[in-house]
């Protein structure tokens, strides 16, 4: 296979050569060092492959040996690119295209994100862009590494970032913390306070004093975990007191809230059918809309797909595309029957359990209800639940030492 | 004199004493090496000249399918090989 395509990159010659000297021919070439294949005989004259430089070389030993050559086929690169010299703008075109491919090969022209839930995407590229990470921008200005820092620096719920650059992308993987409180990488000692009303189910403590027992009850604000440890001599007398970072898991008995409404009378819209397209384009950073961008409709819903070039799967190129779609409506009111508008808020409720849930909130019981208020659906009541609490506070160390004086 | 050093030593002898090497696989290929040049060619014969005899090839379809100034790959439907002086 490599061998056929050298051959083909150097160009060779099917020859038929005939005479009363052919081996003498043969001979010759062989000590010439002429390379010679499929040669073969076929009815008193001989077929055979030579490469096109050896061929021209061998005018002397053509006219020493008598023999006559007549050329059959040509084969290769030198045969073709002879054919197409007349065809100049066409290779430029080529190289052109091939030059342009390599200089938007070195840009950024597509920025993913990956794994963010609770931040969008158009948040974050946001953020990107303040920091002067843009579509467009030169990949060998990109360090993945700080991309990496300023997005854990700027969103603290963010745990675990990796940015990594693919082609002419750079993708964001993000892990975000899921849970209720983020433990805060402070220096200086804390305590911890509750986040919310309710019972003490169990606390686990770690470091620090707890102040208070499964089966308490607690209000918001108060502290569980006191980050001041006191030390009492054989007397039972106060020595001294150390700080340290209270750390302890705490589980609260509590209650949400929750309400929600929902108009009985609603708009519902009812599509005729008609629609209309246009076309929106972006190279590098500049709009272009197509001539017919706006919809003749009185009331319509715009509908955009976005698709954007790409010569391969990782390499994008800096053209993007809009496909604009008006559907025209009109309106008419229609109230809710009570099972439609209970079947809403319940999947709104769901939602908002699963959300809870998600957190790692366990749900003990719920007491929503549905009524009817007026023009509204009202759901509301509250969802008993066990949580984790405590969230640091730091501790004012004049405050701790005024209140070991008074001790004293 | 040559070939009893050669022998003694042990020496490849298609070095030393430029024997020629013909392998031949099945009935259709043929591998010559250390020959010294084509005598005559034809689709149904092929005589080689090698340093201490000839090599006389006979057969249908005889295609050289490449050769060069030592050695030589040959195709066809093979009859006869004779070694002649």
């Amino acid at each position: 296979m490599i061998g056929k395509l050298i051959r083909l990159i150097r160009g060779y010659l099917k020859i038929i050569i005939s005479g009363t000297e052919i081996e003498r021919f043969l001979n010759i070439c062989s000590k010439k060092g002429v390379n010679i294949w499929n040669l073969q005989c076929i009815e008193g004259s001989y077929e055979l492959n030579i490469y096109l430089k050896d061929f021209r070389n061998m005018k002397n030993v053509i006219k020493k040996t008598y023999t006559q050559i007549i050329i059959k086929e040509r084969y290769g690169l030198p045969f073709f690119l002879f054919k197409c010299r007349k065809k100049k703008f066409f290779f430029i075109g080529i190289a052109l295209f091939l030059l342009i491919n390599y200089i938007l090969s070195l840009r950024i022209w597509d920025i993913e994100l990956d794994g963010s839930y609770s931040y969008t995407e158009y948040e974050i590229i946001e953020c990107l862009k303040e920091n002067s990470i843009y579509h467009g921008i030169t990949i060998s200005n990109i360090s993945c590494n700080d991309i990496e820092k300023l997005i854990r620096n700027k969103y603290y719920d963010i745990t675990w970032v990796s940015a990594e650059i693919k082609g002419t992308r750079l993708i964001v993987h993000i892990k975000e913390n899921f849970d209720d409180y983020i433990v805060k990488n402070e220096t200086d000692p804390y305590d911890l306070i509750s986040s919310k009303s309710g019972t003490i189910v169990s606390i686990i403590t770690r470091a620090g004093t707890p102040l208070v027992k499964p089966g308490a009850i607690v209000n918001e604000g108060d502290i569980l975990v006191s980050g001041t440890i006191q030390i009492f001599d054989d007397n039972l007398e106060l020595k001294s007191s150390a700080y340290v970072n209270a750390d302890s898991d705490i589980f609260i008995d509590t209650s949400y809230e929750y309400s929600d409404t929902l108009p009985i009378s609603h708009i519902v819209k009812d599509y005729t059918g008609k629609e209309e397209h246009f076309y929106q384009a972006e190279i590098v950073n500049g709009k272009i809309s197509s001539i017919f961008s706006n919809c003749n409709y009185e009331k319509y819903d715009q509908i955009a797909q976005e698709y954007q070039l790409k010569l391969l799967n990782n390499f994008f190129l800096p053209v993007r595309f809009w496909k604009i779609t008006c559907k025209e409506y009109t309106e008419h009111s229609e109230d809710y029957t009570e099972e439609e508008a209970s079947e809403i808020l319940n999947s709104r409720l769901n939602v908002f359990l699963q959300n809870l849930q998600e957190k790692g909130i366990q749900i003990i019981s719920n007491s929503v209800k549905i009524g009817e208020t007026g023009a509204n659906y009202e759901m509301s009541g509250s969802i008993r639940v066990i949580e984790q609490t405590g969230v640091p506070s730091t501790i004012n160390i004049d405050e701790g030492n005024t209140a070991t004086d008074e001790h004293n | 004199m040559k070939e009893q050093i050669t022998n003694s030593l042990g020496l490849p002898k298609d070095i030393m004493l430029h024997s020629s090497i013909l392998t031949i696989t099945g009935r259709n290929e043929a591998f010559v090496e250390n020959y010294r040049g084509i005598i005559e060619y034809t689709d149904t014969v092929l005589k080689l000249q090698t340093k201490t005899c000839k090599i006389r090839i006979t057969g249908k379809n005889i295609v050289i399918d490449y050769f060069t100034n030592d050695d030589m790959k040959i195709k066809g439907v093979f009859d006869e090989i004779k070694y002649y002086q």
